[in-house]
């Protein structure tokens, strides 16, 4: 019942100046809205109020409707409880206020949501039987509500005229209940006469409407017997109990007798005096034939709903196994509460849980649930062993039922224990992991018990509930154990907001370290900020700023830290950037680490490794240290910077940079550091950073680098002595090459002149032998001629020969011991066929024993022969004296001949090449290249050569050859370069 | 010594040739002197003849196996490996003369021949003498 239709419904009104005219207004009023419109709009008036505000009592609700107040209240419904209204309302008293009491305390105030008014009453509108509502009236602090027997009046009149409505309201109705039903209602006198009977009773004793009036009594429709007893029996017993309920038959009109369920309830009037009693009767046969369907309908319905119910059972089984699961953190807990919800659902007396130990050998009972007293078995080892029940279920990984655990031979080894126990049925629910039994659910009976599959399915899921459950409290214990390491651990996790000053918003409980509490850290009084070292924070900042800007999301700074104590620390910071979705850093996170005693030993480390460096820094040589295993460019001097264009700072701590121009150079040196601690005098090409290439020298010795192991290597720049060697090398190579090609020209020189005469000397010599016939003198001559000159062109070929292959290096020296006391004898024998013919003596004065030359000994006699020829070619007559005697370490010789003798204008031009004296009184046919080719003969052994001559005297000429080891040998021919072996 | 040793001659020049053949026959006297031109077939030539030579002057340019490749491959033959070879050439640097010595010739005539120390030369050569005089 709204008031907003109530207004609708209500015409204007004229003005109201007298009391006589209200009642008039609500007595005219055709519904009870009516009527509280009108009060809603007249009462204010009536009383000199200034509002009026209306709730109307539910009595099935017990609540009260606010049917007019301030706007916003109206239309909200309110309990009664606790209602000022309703006190007013059930002590039919006026309540006033403030005076009496103050309606804060009452729920009611809510029906005034601007002002509470200050000076009200609340006078309730009621009868004797009816509660309808109450009256608030509110006015000014003046207004004294003084005459309340007034108002009283007023509410009386206003509540009986409610009642009154409410009355005519309800005839209304029940007579159309009445009218409309479809069943006999009847409305009889005591005496069985009859006032009433509605339609469908008429139509029920097969009379028409236009005949009601001929049936007067209930004897009418009821045989005698069922008349008397409904009249002495049923009445007495529907005063008694309010109604008489009792099945029989009806009449018909027809004469046939129907099934009817009749029901009698008295009337009383207003003194509680029965006056009249109503007839209610149901034709029951549809309705029989409609139990007997309901009946099976309801048979149907209860198989369905069973059904339903078990699914929901289920459901609200595994709820309840998932809630206890998923909720209890201790794993005891929760299997308890699992063998008890089991061991509900299957309505058995008793349930275990047995957790096998790792080896799946023996169980431990952990959990258990028993409907009566049985002595516990929590903590009891159940063997696994020789258990056959166990063993199955072990094996198979399903669930096991026994119907008769006191018999069946799975049971065997424990049949007196099941007696004992008086157990029966036994139902086994394995639990796995990873498809290991880890556990067993067990329940057993005191009586013999089958178990459905669905039964057993859906303890294999509660199974599987259970498995997930030992898993996730492992996980979690694992958790708990891990959060217990952090805080047992020296890192101290940190959550900073990228805000200024880094405000915490967790720090891990082990910041005790520092000497803080969490709270002191976590209040925001102190910023983290204001805890570091102020020295430290422009670098850290600057860290951060770039990590943040490469996009990263991870790193690592060290920085000093305040402790509580004053002291401050280095810690090691690992923080992980946290980005919102805009990419914007909204946190960080991390641990920090106490790295002081570290920092400090690093310190130290790193003064000592500064003066290392310094040492090192200066020196001269290019110095660079790799860290040994990852290659890590760990230092390098100034002179390898130079050398390799290279700067330390971008360079230090990482990867070195290859340096090798050939690969296989890089391959050989870490192949052979593998195995070797060093590695020296290896020459291979270098590429600076900026690609420069230039030749290294390198020397390379596996150190400890301030704990590490290192690589130092030394790089020399040899480019210079590369090039020069090179440079030596290329042109040794093009002098050999020139050599090679002199020689063979010399080669085929010697070989072409050489054939030729061949034919020129000897066929000369065999028609001048007369071998081919006699000649004459003058022919003789001729050819003898031709002969000498054959000779003399192959003397000149030899001399020119070994002048040129000494002049190119080309004459093979073979130094080797040389015995002279059997070099002479053959010398003699030459020195007798030299003077053969001529009138000269050829002399010798060799001392006995001369020790043995180091020397070439085809030269050391073509220098002897040499000097000999050359003294029989300048004597006419006389002697040649060969001399030779051991002196000052080695061996002078001497040839001494009583010949033409030297002019003392032509000694310089003695030992010159193609000279021949001046003075050649003798004809000497010469090549003038003898005395130079000993010259050099005699050099090449380290030797001298000199003379002394008087002219028409003779000469002597002097050679001084030193007994030479062959190490000398090797000196020598290293420093003269006409030497080659 | 056989008083009339078999001496061969190989050599393509006709002149030195004959200049050996003037100092083996006229001068020395040899009647059992022959003469190849050149080195075709040698090895075959060698294996046929009824008896080997006592002496082999063999020239070192020599067409189409040189002096150094016959010298090899003689040596290799067994029925060969005996037979006394020197070399004849114009050829006598002294490292041609180490090569000649290292290939298995048993010594050196070397041109120009000295007329006068030949038989000397020869007879020592004959009596197994290993002589390497280069004039």
């Amino acid at each position: 019942m709204k008031s907003s239709q109530a207004k609708n419904q209500q015409p204007p009104f004229a003005q109201l100046n007298s009391f006589a005219d209200f009642i008039s207004l609500l007595t005219s009023a055709n519904s009870i809205p009516h009527i509280y419109t009108i009060l809603e709009q007249h009462l204010c008036a009536l009383f000199h109020v200034d509002t009026v505000s209306i709730v109307i009592y539910d009595p099935l609700t017990k609540s009260f409707e606010v049917f007019s107040s301030d706007e916003g209240a109206i239309g909200q419904v309110m309990s009664a409880e606790n209602t000022a209204a309703f006190q007013a309302l059930s002590t039919n008293q006026i309540l006033h206020f403030p005076t009496d009491t103050t309606l804060s305390t009452f729920e009611d105030r809510r029906i005034f949501t601007k002002n509470t008014p200050e000076t009200f009453i609340i006078a309730p509108l009621r009868t004797e039987k009816n509660l309808f509502g109450a009256i608030y009236l509110a006015s000014s602090a003046a207004h004294s509500f003084d005459d309340t027997t007034f108002i009283a009046q007023i509410t009386s009149i206003i509540s009986r005229l409610i009642e009154q409505q409410q009355r005519d309201q309800r005839g209304d109705l029940l007579a159309s209940i009445v009218e409309s039903s479809p069943n006999f209602v009847g409305l009889m006198r005591l005496d069985g006469q009859i006032i009433h009977i509605n339609p469908a009773g008429l139509k029920l004793i097969g009379i028409g409407a236009d005949k009601k009036n001929t049936i007067t009594s209930i004897t009418h429709f009821f045989t005698q017997e069922e008349a008397q007893r409904l009249l002495y029996t049923g009445l007495p017993l529907a005063l008694e109990s309010g109604s008489w309920t009792v099945e029989s038959q009806l009449k018909c009109t027809d004469g046939a007798f129907i099934p009817i369920k009749k029901t009698v309830t008295i009337n009383y009037d207003y003194h509680n005096k029965p006056i009249s009693f109503n007839l209610n009767i149901e034709a029951i046969a549809a309705q029989k034939e409609a139990d007997a369907k309901l009946t099976h309908f309801l048979g149907r319905l209860e198989q369905q709903s069973e059904t339903l119910r078990r699914a929901l059972q289920e459901e609200e089984l595994l709820r309840r196994v998932l809630s206890v699961t998923s909720e209890q953190l201790n794993f005891r807990d929760a299997a308890e509460t699992l063998c008890q919800i089991m061991a509900t659902y299957y309505n058995v007396p008793r349930s275990g849980f047995v957790l096998l130990n790792d080896t799946q050998t023996a169980g431990e009972v952990i959990a258990e649930y028993f409907a009566q007293g049985r002595p516990s078995s929590i903590g009891q080892t159940i063997p696994v062993r020789n258990n056959l029940s166990m063993e199955h279920v072990l094996h198979t990984k399903k669930p096991l039922y026994i119907k008769n655990a006191q018999t069946d031979p799975l049971m065997a080894s424990v049949h007196d224990v099941m007696k004992m126990f008086d157990i029966v049925s036994i139902l086994i629910i394995p639990v796995l992991i990873d498809d290991e039994v880890v556990g067993t659910l067990g329940f057993d009976t005191t009586e013999f018990k089958t178990f459905s599959n669905r039964q057993i399915q859906i303890g294999e899921t509660v199974a599987v509930q259970i498995s997930q459950t030992l898993q996730r409290i492992q996980a979690t214990e694992d958790l708990q154990l891990a959060t217990a390491v952090v805080e047992n651990s020296p890192a101290i996790l940190f959550r900073w907001r990228a805000d200024a000053g880094w405000p915490v918003e967790y720090v891990s409980a082990n910041i005790a370290q520092l000497g803080y509490t969490p709270t002191e850290i976590l209040s925001g009084d102190v910023l983290y900020t204001s805890l570091m070292y102020k020295g430290d924070i422009e670098r850290v900042a600057a860290e951060v700023a770039t990590i943040a800007a490469s996009g990263e999301g991870e790193f690592t700074q060290e920085y000093r830290l305040l402790k509580k104590s004053g002291d401050w620390i280095w810690v090691d910071a690992r923080m992980v950037i946290e980005r919102n979705e805009n990419g914007r850093i909204t946190h960080y996170q991390g641990i920090i680490f106490d790295i002081d005693e570290r920092k400090t030993i690093e310190n130290e480390l790193k003064q000592s490794e500064e003066q290392f460096r310094t040492s090192i820094a200066l020196l001269p040589t290019p110095i660079l240290i790799t860290s040994f295993g990852d290659n890590t460019l760990l230092y390098f001097n100034n002179a390898f910077g130079e050398l390799l264009d290279i700067k330390l700072e971008e360079a230090f701590n990482k990867p070195t940079p290859n340096f090798y121009i050939n690969r296989e150079d890089l391959h050989f040196v870490l192949n052979t550091l593998r195995t070797e601690d060093t590695l020296t005098g290896i020459e291979m090409p270098f590429r600076t950073l900026t690609g420069k290439q230039f030749w290294a020298e390198i020397a390379m010795q596996k150190i400890s680098y301030f704990g590490k192991p290192a690589v130092l290597t030394a790089v020399y720049d040899v480019t210079k002595r590369h090039d020069a060697e090179q440079f030596l090398l290329e042109a040794k190579e093009a002098a050999e090459s020139a050599n090679h090609l002199k020689s063979q020209f010399l080669s085929n020189m010697s070989h072409e002149l050489r054939t030729p005469l061949n034919g020129i000397i000897n066929m000369a010599g065999f028609v001048l032998d007369g071998l081919l016939g006699e000649i004459n003198d003058e022919q003789a001559e001729a050819l003898e001629k031709t002969v000498d000159s054959g000779q003399h062109l192959l003397s000149l070929l030899n001399d020119v020969l070994d002048l040129t292959k000494i002049e190119a290096g080309l004459m093979n020296i073979i130094f080797e011991p040389v015995d002279l006391n059997q070099m002479f004898d053959g010398i003699m024998s030459t020195g007798n066929g030299l003077v053969k013919g001529k009138p000269i003596t050829f002399k010798t004065e060799i001392e006995p024993e001369l020790p043995s030359l180091f020397a070439d000994k085809r030269r050391v006699r073509q220098i002897l022969l040499n000097l000999m020829s050359n003294a029989v070619k300048y004597t006419q007559e006389g002697s040649v004296t060969l001399r030779a005697r051991a002196q000052d370490g080695g061996i002078f010789f001497s040839v001494a001949d009583t010949g033409i003798g030297i002019p003392e204008e032509d000694y310089d031009l003695v030992f010159q090449e193609f000279v021949q004296a001046q003075n050649n009184p003798m004809n000497v046919i010469s090549t003038g290249l003898g005395l130079p080719i000993t010259k050099q003969l005699v050099e090449i052994h380290n030797g001298r050569i000199w003379f002394e001559s008087e002219v028409g005297v003779g000469s002597t000429f002097f050679v001084f050859l030193p007994i030479l080891s062959p190490a000398d040998v090797e000196n020598f021919e290293q420093q003269n370069q006409f030497v080659t072996r | 010594m056989t008083t009339n040793p078999y001496i061969l001659i190989i050599e393509d020049d006709p002149t030195n040739r004959k200049v050996l053949k003037i100092l083996l026959q006229k001068k020395l006297k040899f009647e059992h002197v022959e003469e190849w031109s050149n080195s075709v077939n040698f090895l075959e030539k060698f294996k046929e003849m009824p008896t080997l030579p006592d002496l082999v002057i063999m020239d070192i340019m020599l067409p189409p196996t040189d002096g150094f490749g016959m010298i090899e491959q003689i040596r290799q033959e067994p029925t060969l490996q005996q037979m006394r070879v020197v070399a004849h050439t114009a050829s006598v640097m002294q490292d041609q003369v180490l090569r000649m010595k290292e290939s298995g010739f048993d010594g050196l005539i070397s041109k120009p021949i000295m007329r006068d120390h030949f038989p000397q030369l020869i007879h020592r050569l004959l009596d197994g003498e290993s002589i390497w005089y280069v004039s």
